[in-house]
């Protein structure tokens, strides 16, 4: 037994210190997070806040990690705003922006080196420059993944007006490719997730529409006093998502819009989440978009390639109440076990955020109340969420970033200049199907109040365990180190191709341990809210001793055996290479 | 934030503490250790911050009173607490109601107050210990059982909410919302069955309870119902359960009073008005159009008693007419529409407003006459010359219509709506190629997803009409790439490719209107005949017995799957006993020369030259001489095939 999990069960038989010092913390280790500084990460995000309260200033700050240059480790990608309305001087603005004119996307690279006692030691070098980014349309978020199978992750950056194809060209730069690959939208896009829909070996993209805006149909919204505030969704008409099939081989690079086929055309919708995976188990990819403010959609995809929304039927529309929510990030996951994947979505004030509850046929329920998620949440408005497993005792925990959208009373009334600010949270599954709020272990940059947005989960440093990029609206980006997971035993997997090129995002994994209950997963970059996350698949193991067997489902239906895998260490199972299962 | 445990515990020596400050130096009054709440104003209406101001003010004064009395003060507290409840000042209205309550513990109305506001910031426990006080209080009042229920619920003590809920069906067992609270207990607690039957019955006794269909839906899905389930799902909407809650309504009644007021406010304010601002506000402060109507008539009402400025009179007659508009009450939309512009000419917006509610009524001489005004003052107004198109439009009036489109042109030269109006008019009036030409500029401009497939569309037909088919056949196609299910454009593709002897393609397309027009008939015959035309005869043969299964009295079907069978090039695909069932079937049906000849055909194919003979010879001797030279030709071809004891040929099938 670790140290951690004895740990455990000497703080439950005292029966005590359970605020504290939670049982399943060493006694060593204070913090789950600690907040990198020094490292040369320095992204401050800018939203353009010009005081007419355009709706987008407000919902913007997303980014990615992903691996651009192929060394190994999570370099970032940090998704700038620009200014709004008629003055198109940032000088001009509340809150002018604290990086060089002019505001462009910036990418980070990662230089991890290894310290004389073998810690990991983090540095990042701002290369936007030499990546060739250059100054784009109002930024939102991020999808990642190599979509042209060159073994390069390429990006797609969702915008207010013309979206960013951004093709990693492999030495360091890349291309805006958008329009020759034809797979712009110029209205206002934020989520947006690669995955092989039609399960062809090539990456289509989904993006997510959120409202039919522009500065020309700006309006002006206000609280119950007649003071300005920001608008709500309900002020504006959604727009329909798009689909865009990969045209693969056919025309490498090509993606033809079958939005209309596929059925999302039909449908328009106020989309700020998008994740893909394969909810009622039949072997193709489904998507399951949030909505903000309108009820969500669980685009299930029939044999044909076509989509159609069950969200209703499927209890997953709206919530146990039957109200739409003010759905934002979304992301899925396996949190009780059982081998399928479930839904947690953030939400409003006033709110509770909602965990969704897979019968693994695609039916769900609505258990934010009996797992302990519901009250916590509904003094906050959220965004990027996650599953993931910080203490890597193989049970998803959740992450969320919060801050508000209108004008919180108790900060205005204290004269705060920017009064939208609130502080995020840290849930860890107990693993008895309830949570518990530990954001007071989090750590102290779970003490700021910011106004967060995007969070992207991954293992920056390489050390087996899932750190935390944070992007916070009209404030600095921070880099959350995971300081526990490590202590418990792990397991990392990249899931690739047969020409080990590219991750095969979608692939479900299961981990065979003797005596303990398998662990699923599934390669993602997709969830949250406006962020890409690390594609690798991190499995915490807790106390569990020795080489693991690992049954890979990849997303062409082919299933594969690996034995007496390796813990502690990043293994690449390359697609072809396991025992074929029946 | 301030909360409140247990008041009547605490209330003495709280109350106690209130007067500490009584002859120790503090400022006069009994109660100098209460705070005023005094939220941030600065960005507020003046409306607004001039009420609230008025009622801290009349606070202060009040709490400066020597003989000022406790529960006198928590009056004042409360209803300061109500406006600030009303203005949605949640903490504000949090710590007056704190304050009430602590002056007055013996009165529940403050607790019950204080746990509405904690309960809607989601502090649940302390909501849940304030709601229990003021029923301690207040014994079984059903609007508090029902707060407390759902409070209950939501933090998973679906027990003790089914208590509450219980209780309510006691005291009034016609309580729509406590069937609804047990329903939502059940369903929380898996019992689905009853969750159904509360559900169904809160329908029962409410109809219009759209809210509860999502409920009763999911119930009906989680025991199998599925059927059941989607009819409720389909049902499902936002009018929700009600019940009497006359505290809770008194800060709904004074939340609209405030909202009305702000409105007013809007609408006076000349330099910081939009309709859709206001529009907007109304709407979603009075709730619902018909509401916002209602307040806004008093509103006039009390404005005309009051001698108000003309001005101000004519911007609420402007913005009730754009609500009756919202309404569907176009012609009452008309008369405030005028009123407002009797009392303010200059009002451009309101004279656009009246043409359209004219032209919607169908006024159109009217409605002209509205937008000549505007374009009198302001030639450059896109919006009224764009209205007058279609109003001289309606009046036949197409040169002037055509002269204002021109003139759009010009002054919104990115227009695609401009474009496409002046394309169609001169697809009227015949001018085609100026009509592609416009439809082809249409496509340069920016086009939103909707209409794109339209504009592909109109130009693909006008293509085909001037002969261009290559081209009109690529515009079919991008139509279809946006839109696959625009079946217009499926059929005239088909039709086209057809036409142009591209019999392959056509057949697809066919196919693909069949799938998505599966009831159809015409599909599938053009689906069938291009298959048989282009040569492949399995899946015609295939295609026709699938259309007769669905239309099994479709004469024409027969006739051609007869024929198919009886003479199809593929030997493979003949079969004659199926084809003179056919056929005989058809002749008893239409007698005619056709099907006689259709059934010759299905004889000789069944190898029955006998019967092929006789029918063939019959329709050749009632053939009137001279009417159709190659009908006889083909009918003496034959005649000679059966003779020699050999089937119908290819070409008679053709």
């Amino acid at each position: 037994m670790s140290f951690t999990a004895h740990f455990r069960t000497f703080s439950c038989l005292l029966g005590m210190l359970s605020f504290a010092s939670p049982g399943w913390i060493a006694a060593d280790t204070a913090e789950i997070f600690e907040e990198l500084t020094g490292s040369g990460f320095d992204f401050v995000q800018f939203n353009g806040m010009s005081g007419q309260f355009y709706m987008a200033e407000i919902n913007s700050g997303g980014g990615a990690l992903f691996d651009y240059d192929n060394d190994g480790d999570l370099d970032l990608y940090l998704v700038q705003g620009q200014m709004l309305g008629a003055s198109q001087d940032p000088a001009k603005s509340k809150f002018p922006p604290r990086h060089p004119l002019p505001l462009t996307d910036r990418l980070y690279r990662n230089d991890l080196q290894v310290g004389p006692g073998g810690q990991p030691i983090l540095r990042f070098t701002d290369v936007t420059t030499k990546s060739g980014l250059v100054p784009a349309a109002y930024g939102f978020g991020v999808a990642a993944g190599d979509y042209d199978n060159d073994g390069w992750i390429d990006l797609y950056v969702t915008r207010l007006g013309s979206n960013t194809l951004l093709r990693n060209q492999g030495d360091g730069t890349f291309a805006d490719v958008t329009q020759t690959a034809g797979a712009d939208d110029t209205g206002w896009s934020v989520p947006a997730a690669f995955v092989d829909f039609d399960r062809d070996g090539w990456l289509d993209l989904y993006v997510g529409n959120y409202l039919d805006f522009t500065l020309a149909k700006h309006k002006i919204c206000r609280t119950a006093t007649g003071a300005q505030d920001y608008c709500g969704p309900t002020a504006y008409r959604g727009a329909p998502d798009r689909l865009f099939r990969n045209r693969g081989k056919a025309s490498p690079g090509g993606f033809q819009d079958v939005s209309a086929t596929a059925g999302m055309l039909r449908q328009p919708s106020k989309s700020l989440g998008v994740v893909s995976a394969d909810f009622n188990s039949d072997g193709l990819p489904d998507f399951y978009v949030a909505n903000d403010l309108a009820a969500n959609q669980m685009w299930m995809q029939t044999p044909d390639g076509r989509f159609r929304d069950e969200a209703l039927l499927a209890g997953t529309a709206v919530n146990a109440h039957g109200k739409a929510e003010a759905s934002m990030g979304v992301d899925a996951g396996d949190f009780d076990g059982d081998g399928d994947d479930d839904l947690f979505m953030t939400h409003l004030v006033r709110e509770t955020n909602t965990l969704f509850l897979n019968d693994g046929h695609g039916m769900f329920e609505d258990a934010t109340i009996e797992t302990g998620l519901g009250v916590p949440s509904w003094s906050h408005t959220s965004w990027g969420t996650a599953w993931f497993d910080f203490d890597n005792d193989g049970w998803l925990d959740l992450m969320i970033a919060n801050g508000a959208v209108k004008i919180i009373e108790e900060l205005a009334n204290a004269g705060d200049p920017y009064p939208f600010h609130e502080k995020n949270q840290l849930f860890r599954n107990r693993g008895d199907g309830k949570f518990e709020d530990v954001t007071r272990q989090g750590g102290k940059v779970f003490d700021r109040s910011e106004v967060s947005r995007a969070i992207a989960v991954g293992d920056l440093d390489n050390d087996g365990d899932s750190d935390v990029l944070l992007v916070n609206n009209n404030g600095p980006a921070r880099l959350l180190i995971n300081t526990v997971g490590q202590k418990s035993t792990w397991l990392g997997l990249r899931l690739l191709d047969r020409a080990g090129k590219r991750d095969l995002l979608g692939t479900r994994i299961a981990v065979h341990r003797q005596g303990h209950k398998t662990i699923w997963r599934r390669t993602r970059s997709d969830g949250s809210f406006a962020a890409a996350n690390d594609p690798r698949v991190l499995v915490g193991l807790g106390d569990h001793a020795g080489p693991v067997d690992v049954e890979v489902h990849w997303p062409n239906g082919l299933v594969e055996r690996w034995e007496k895998l390796p813990t502690g260490r990043y293994t690449a199972l390359h697609q072809g290479a396991g025992r074929s299962q029946p | 934030m301030n909360s409140y445990n247990r008041p009547l515990v605490f209330a003495f020596l709280i109350v106690g503490a209130l007067f500490a400050g009584v002859g120790s130096g503090q400022p006069a009054g009994r109660f100098p250790a209460l705070t005023i709440p005094r939220p941030d104003l600065s960005a507020m209406e003046a409306t607004a911050r001039e009420k609230i101001e008025s009622m801290q003010a009349s606070l202060e004064t009040l709490k400066q009173r020597e003989d000022i009395q406790p529960t006198e003060l928590a009056e004042a507290f409360g209803h300061l607490g109500q406006l600030f409840h009303a203005y949605r000042l949640l903490d504000s209205a949090e710590e007056s109601y704190s304050i009430s309550g602590r002056l007055s513990p013996e009165d529940y109305r403050w607790l019950y107050y204080l746990a509405l506001v904690q309960h809607a910031e989601g502090e649940l426990a302390t909501a849940i210990t304030n709601y229990e006080s003021a029923l301690a209080q207040h014994a079984d009042d059903p609007a508090i059982l029902l707060r407390l229920g759902d409070a209950l619920v939501e933090v998973d003590r679906t027990a003790e909410a089914r208590q509450r809920f219980e209780r309510v069906r006691e005291l009034e067992p016609d309580s729509a919302a406590a069937y609804y609270g047990l329903g939502k207990v059940a369903g929380f607690d898996n019992e689905f069955q009853t969750a159904v039957a509360h559900f169904e019955r809160v329908l029962e006794l409410q109809p219009d309870a759209s809210v509860v269909h999502y409920l009763l839906g999911q119930a009906y899905r989680k025991i199998g119902e599925l059927d059941k389930a989607r009819e409720h799902l389909q049902k499902r909407g936002q009018e929700e359960v009600l019940f009497t809650d006359p505290l809770g309504d008194q800060v709904a009644r004074l939340a609209k009073g405030t909202a009305f007021e702000i409105v007013l406010a809007l609408a006076e304010s000349a330099d910081d008005y939009s309709d859709e601002e206001f529009l907007g506000f109304a709407l979603s402060h009075f709730g619902d159009v018909r509401g916002s109507i209602k307040q806004l008539e008093q509103g006039l009402n009390l404005k005309q008693d009051a001698d108000a400025s003309a001005d101000e009179q004519s911007r609420i007659h402007y913005v009730l007419g754009g609500l009756l508009v919202n309404d569907g009450r176009d012609t009452e939309a008309i008369v405030h529409f005028k009123r407002a512009l009797e009392l303010a000419p200059e009002l451009t917006d309101a004279r656009v407003k009246l043409g359209n509610a004219q032209a919607r009524a169908g006024n159109y001489e009217a409605a002209v006459t509205a937008y000549d005004s505007v374009v009198a003052s302001q030639p450059q107004n896109a919006t009224a010359l764009l209205k007058r198109v279609s109003a001289l439009m309606a009046l036949g009036r197409e040169p002037a219509a055509r002269k204002d489109l021109e003139k759009l042109l010009t002054l919104s030269p990115e227009s695609s709506e401009v474009h496409v109006r002046l394309a169609s008019l001169l697809e009227k009036n015949n001018e085609l190629e100026s009509a592609i030409n416009l439809y082809l500029k249409v496509l340069d401009l920016e086009v939103s997803l909707q209409e794109k497939p339209l504009v592909h569309y109109r130009l693909a037909t006008l293509l085909r009409q001037v002969g261009r088919f290559d081209q009109a056949i690529e515009q079919y196609k991008a139509a279809l790439e946006v839109e696959p299910t625009l079946a217009p454009a499926l059929n005239n593709l088909g039709g086209l490719l057809a036409q142009v002897g591209n019999m392959s393609d056509a057949a697809k397309v066919f196919g693909a209107l069949v799938r998505l027009a599966p009831e159809q008939l015409q599909p599938r015959l053009a689906e069938s005949t291009a298959l048989i035309l282009s040569g492949q005869y399995a899946a015609a043969t295939t295609r026709l017995e699938e259309a007769l299964a669905k239309f099994p009295d479709e004469l024409p079907i027969k006739d051609i799957l007869a024929r198919h069978l009886a003479a199809a090039p593929d030997q493979a695909v003949r079969n004659g006993s199926r084809a003179v069932e056919l056929a005989l079937d058809l002749f008893d049906n239409v007698p005619s020369p056709e099907s006689a000849e259709t059934l010759a055909m299905a004889y000789a194919e069944a190898g029955r030259f006998e019967d092929a003979l006789k029918w063939q010879r019959q329709l050749i001797a009632e053939l009137v001489p001279d009417s159709d030279p190659e009908l006889a030709k083909r009918l003496a071809a034959n005649l000679t095939l059966y003779e020699r004891g050999e089937p119908c040929c290819a070409e008679a099938e053709n």
